[in-house]
């Protein structure tokens, strides 16, 4: 614990990040003004005591739906993020540990997904079903499932030519219990770092996807949600973009720099660069 | 005057000295040679004179070259470097440039040193000079073997005509016929050339074999330094004699218990590799192990010796039961299998102690769990009986009771390869496969090893089967050798006869490259 | 080498198919029956019947499934029936958006963010090698579409250099439609500019403890020539990898971008076709865009071999 301490940008990115959540997690049960309060003769406000972010096109109190933005962008990456682990990762496990056929069908799978980017998942979900939060969530999730399958896959190949595993199989473990004790314990790092990566990837690609309405809808709101409501008057008014706009960037920084800690505190090995690859 | 002379080296980083007031001087064409085990600060020390350290040491001292300081500039010291130091390093696998054709790589010294008026040679001459074909110059790294590659290595050092070559462990990465090959073309073209050798290793003999002037590093420090004869048959410091010792494997043979019945017998075991060929190509199969067919009698210790590559591994993961025999059988006192369908009964009986002491342990588990995790092939123990049979065998090998709850990161090498054997005893098995046992430790360790093995063997009444290639270690723990080539077994014998009158080709050829005892 | 093509077009081949299959599976299970909506609410059910005869929608969903594969093999792609003119057609006229704008937005990035990483990895740790590494964080921070709002801002808006939005036709003015596509083009540049930047660091720095620059030196050669002469190529693997896969985003990445340029793009193409429910225009565009980031993905496969001899032999993937 002492060795994570000592890397100051961790400590920075990780308290930062940690600000956001709590700040998104108050917006649960406390903003200034409720955020559906419309109040047209009180709109386009500028930052005051009273509405310390100004008010937007509906007279909404920007702070509050800053808040319950980030929450939303926060809830749905990771969710998204839970979906890539909670497949990907018994996929990636299993390649390594079956190897041959399974790792075929694996690496064919993940190939395939990666054909899809999250906006065309999110239109053809849209298509299907409509709009909202919930396409999001599985458009972006389905783009985490190879991202993590080959993470865990790649990380327990290297741990399955040690011998420790060889001894496992000597003990008579089955592949499942050596995926289990064996291979999942020493690839957790690599998991936790791919995991703030795709957070912060999340975060940018549900903006991303409200924004062009194939996200969060409203009456709930999204950080992308509000550069969506802001894009007709961003030329008169540009504060309404500016606020939602540098919040995203805030977060995203705030989980990079934490992931990067995370990764040099963890192992200075891992360095590589991470494919920014969302739509 | 001296050619190099290095007086006071010390090589810091941040607050750490990894080497200290290391002082030596080369004369011109002598063969020098600097022996130390890893971390020892030897390959730092070559790594100053050649100006390769990493941005942040720290050096002090001074090292000096025809009597002229290193220049402090890079591009001069790069300069100084091309033309009169030539360098071979390690790892053959990694320091040639992958994309890079070997002509061009060796071109590229030449041209350098053109430039400097340095005299003029061809690519050709140098590949002949290192013993290749032209035509392994046409090709990538990928497609040479590490011999090659060490050789391609030597040619590029040799491409300016230095004074000075440097060869760190050039061999240590090679297979036994390969090493004393390499070792013996580097004698030659110093010989030839009037070169100044600084040879460093961590084997005696390779050192022995090469040198006539040695020094001994311990701890970033020289212990000992003087005459090759007289080091080596007269060691002062007590350090340098537990090395020479090592070297020797002295140990006092025990006796042990008279050979029983076969405990394991081998049948014409082939295992087959299905050649990645994919959809377009279908390649024969690649025959790993061919018709291998040997007994194991209780309480022998047989050792089973090839070149890498041989085959000699993966029967013994057959025998273990982790890979399976395409055809053939193996029996285990009258009881078949063919490898991973190895009955659960049975694999208590059997087990492995592996080579790399660092990659056998879990890090995530500690020594406990590890230890405990064969004794799942005996069901309905008891917490206790778990407890007393990890504490037995802890003890067994020399190690304390309370360490069950340490880590493996808080153990040294040594310590690990105990634990190992530990779990190799813990389902008290009647077999006990060694792969390579000692190989990946320190010299100063293997002896205490390899005597714990011998001591178990007598007091378990265990029987070995010892993977290696490395024949002086066989030739002091076994009872009878196979010596095995391409997937077959091409001789059998009692080490003594073995070695000293060795009919096949190829065992001819591994006792030849066998390095003289030192001293 | 041609074999190891020659395999990696079977797979190219594979995964275009069961995208194509589960695209067409995916929009075949909708409701709503496109010869209803053409004909509106009011028409008899017999002129449905006749108009989805006319259509081929009675016939089996295996038969229309290879029937679309043909088709498309043939470059037809169905007609649009909100939009009453070939799919193919309508795509053709919006790629003349989209793929120009990835094409500068990557041209920009490698422009830019390479001989950044590059400079950063040389002066290590240097003041230059921070400030760049802390612009590239900022910048993979942004989203594209909004640095597209502040770009349109302070270039089209308080400086007035260039067009705020919209798009002419080359056809009418290729300089004009150039200009259209520059800030859209940033836009979409700065964050994958900053990951390029950042990727070339990493493995330039990755490729400087390799043991081979060690023997470039021994050569003598000095750091700054070893790495140069031997480290770049050998950084530029990795390199080469992200580059595919930010080509193929890029496309995708158009569909977001073109949306605050008011560009008419294959984006505006496929909401247009998602609001009036036109299942075969949604489904030619979304092949499209699979076919071009599968493609990409194999000509980077390929340029990667053509680079590293090692890949070129090994036969399995």
């Amino acid at each position: 614990m002492n060795r994570l301490w000592s890397h100051p940008s961790l400590v920075i990115g990780l308290i930062a990040t940690l600000v956001f959540v709590a700040i998104g997690l108050l917006s649960l049960v406390w903003t200034p003004y409720p955020i559906e309060q419309i109040d047209i003769p009180r709109r386009f406000l500028a930052p005051s005591a009273e509405h310390w972010l100004g008010t937007d096109n509906l007279g909404r109190d920007m702070a509050s739906l800053v808040m319950s933005g980030a929450w939303t962008s926060f809830l749905v990456a990771a969710i998204a993020v839970a979906i890539g682990v909670g497949v990907g990762v018994p996929l990636g496990l299993a390649a390594a540990a079956w190897g041959g056929p399974v790792e075929w069908v694996v690496l064919r799978l993940t190939d395939f997904v990666f054909a899809f980017p999250a906006v065309i998942v999110a239109i053809l979900i849209t298509t299907l079903v409509g709009p909202g939060a919930v396409n999001a969530i599985v458009a972006i999730g389905i783009f985490n499932i190879p991202v993590f399958a080959r993470v865990a896959r790649g990380g327990a190949l290297s741990i399955a030519t040690l011998d420790f595993v060889a001894a496992g199989r000597l003990a008579g473990l089955g592949n499942a219990m050596i995926a289990w004790r064996h291979l999942l314990p020493n690839i957790m790092s690599l998991l936790i770092v791919q995991g703030t990566i795709q957070m912060s990837l999340g975060i940018l690609a549900e903006a991303g996807l409200s924004y062009i309405g194939l996200g969060t809808q409203p009456p709930a709101t999204s950080l992308g949600l509000m550069l969506r409501d802001a894009q007709g008057m961003f030329l008169i008014h540009p504060w309404l973009t500016l606020v939602p706009g540098l919040a995203i960037v805030l977060i995203v920084i705030a989980l990079n720099i934490a992931g990067d800690g995370l990764r040099d505190a963890i192992d200075p090995r891992l360095r590589q660069g991470n494919p920014n690859v969302l739509a | 005057m001296s050619l190099l002379d290095v007086s006071g080296l010390s090589i810091r980083f941040g607050n750490t000295e990894v080497v200290s007031d290391v002082s030596f001087s080369l004369q011109r064409g002598e063969r020098f040679g600097i022996i130390g085990e890893s971390g020892s600060g030897k390959t730092l020390t070559t790594l100053a004179i050649a100006g390769l350290l990493p941005d942040d040491a720290v050096v002090g001292g001074t090292i000096t070259l025809d009597g002229e300081p290193l220049p402090r500039a890079e591009r001069a010291m790069a300069r100084l470097r091309g033309e009169r130091i030539g360098m071979v390093f390690q790892e053959p696998m990694t320091a040639l440039n992958p994309l890079m054709r070997v002509n061009d790589q060796i071109e590229e010294a030449i041209r350098l040193n053109i430039a400097h008026g340095a005299p003029q040679t061809k690519v050709g001459n140098l590949l002949e000079e290192v013993g290749l074909e032209r035509r392994h110059g046409e090709r990538f790294p990928h497609q040479l073997s590490g011999g090659q590659r060490q050789r391609v290595m030597t040619a590029m050092a040799l491409a300016s005509r230095p004074d000075l070559l440097i060869a760190d462990e050039p061999t240590s990465a090679l297979d036994l016929i390969t090493q004393r090959k390499v070792l013996d073309l580097i004698a030659d073209i110093c010989a030839r050339r009037q070169m100044t050798l600084l040879f460093i290793s961590h084997d005696l003999k390779a050192v022995a074999a090469l040198c006539t002037r040695v020094a001994v590093m311990h701890d970033g420090r020289l212990v000992e330094t003087g005459d090759a004869m007289s080091v080596f048959s007269a060691p002062k410091q007590p350090y340098t004699q537990r090395l020479v010792a090592a070297s020797r494997f002295d140990f006092p043979p025990l006796e042990h218990a008279p050979l029983g019945g076969n405990l394991l017998e081998v049948d014409g075991i082939v295992r087959d590799y299905r050649q990645s060929g994919g959809l377009f190509q279908r390649h024969k199969p690649l025959r790993a192990v061919d018709a291998a067919r040997f007994a194991i009698a209780s309480g022998e210790c047989l050792a089973l010796v090839g070149p890498s590559g041989c085959g000699k591994t993966t029967l013994a993961k057959i025998i273990v039961g982790l890979d399976r025999a395409t055809a053939g059988e193996v029996r285990l006192e009258g009881r078949t299998y063919h490898g991973s369908d190895l009955p659960k009964d049975l694999r208590r009986d059997i087990s492995l102690v592996f080579q790399d002491p660092f990659g056998s342990f879990n890090p995530r588990l500690n020594v406990a769990d590890s230890l405990g995790e064969p004794l799942r092939l005996e069901p309905g123990l008891t917490a206790e009986t778990v407890r007393q049979r990890l504490v037995e065998s802890v003890e067994a090998v020399g190690l304390d009771a309370g360490m069950l709850e340490r880590y493996p990161h808080e153990f040294s090498g040594g310590q690990r390869q105990r634990l190992a054997i530990a779990r190799a005893l813990v389902t008290r098995p009647k077999l006990v496969v060694l792969d390579e046992p000692v190989s990946a430790l320190d010299m100063s360790v293997r002896g205490e090893v390899l005597a714990l093995l011998a001591r178990l063997q007598a007091d378990f009444g265990l029987t070995y089967l010892i993977i290696s290639h490395d024949l002086d270690m066989v030739h002091a723990m076994a009872d009878r050798v196979l010596v095995m080539e391409a997937g077959r077994i091409v001789e059998e014998g009692k080490p003594d006869q073995l070695f000293a009158r060795p009919q096949h080709r190829l065992t001819r050829d591994l006792v030849a490259a066998r390095l003289p005892q030192v001293a | 080498m041609i074999l190891f093509a020659l395999r990696r077009f079977l797979g190219f081949a594979v995964t275009l198919l069961v995208a194509a299959l589960v695209i067409f599976w995916l929009l075949d299970l909708l409701p709503g029956d496109p010869a209803q909506f053409i004909l509106g609410i009011n028409a008899t059910p017999d002129a449905v019947a006749r108009l989805r005869a006319q259509m081929g929608l009675d016939a089996p969903a295996h038969e229309r499934f290879l029937g679309w594969i043909w088709g498309m093999l043939q470059g037809d792609f169905g007609m649009s029936y909100t939009q009453r003119a070939p799919v193919a057609e309508l795509i053709w006229g919006r790629l003349g958006v989209t793929l120009p704008l990835s094409i500068m937005a990557m041209v920009i990035s490698v422009v830019v963010g390479l001989p950044l990483g590059i400079l950063a990895a040389r002066r290590r740790g240097k003041p230059l090698d921070t400030m760049v590494m802390v612009l590239a964080q900022t910048g993979i921070a942004i989203p594209n579409f909004w640095f597209g709002m502040l770009l349109t801002l302070l270039f089209a808006v308080t400086l007035r250099w260039l067009p705020p939005g919209g798009f002419t036709p080359w056809d009418e003015d290729s300089g004009a439609a150039l200009r259209g596509l520059i800030l859209p083009s940033l836009a979409l540049a700065l964050p994958q500019a900053s990951i390029l930047a950042r990727v070339m660091r990493t493995a330039l720095v990755d490729v400087t403890s390799q043991d081979y620059i060690r023997t470039a030196r021994a050569k003598g050669l000095t750091m700054g020539e070893a790495v140069w002469r031997h480290g770049v190529r050998n950084a530029l693997l990795p390199v080469l990898t992200i580059l595919g896969l930010q080509f193929a985003y890029l496309v995708a990445g158009t569909i977001i971008v073109e949306n605050v340029f008011y560009l008419p793009g294959l984006g505006r193409l496929i909401f247009t076709a998602i609001s009036e429910r036109d299942l075969i225009l949604v489904r030619g565009a979304t092949i499209i865009l699979i076919v071009t980031v599968t493609a990409t993905m194999l000509v980077t496969d390929l340029t990667y071999a053509l680079v590293d001899p090692r890949l070129r032999e090994r036969s399995a993937p």
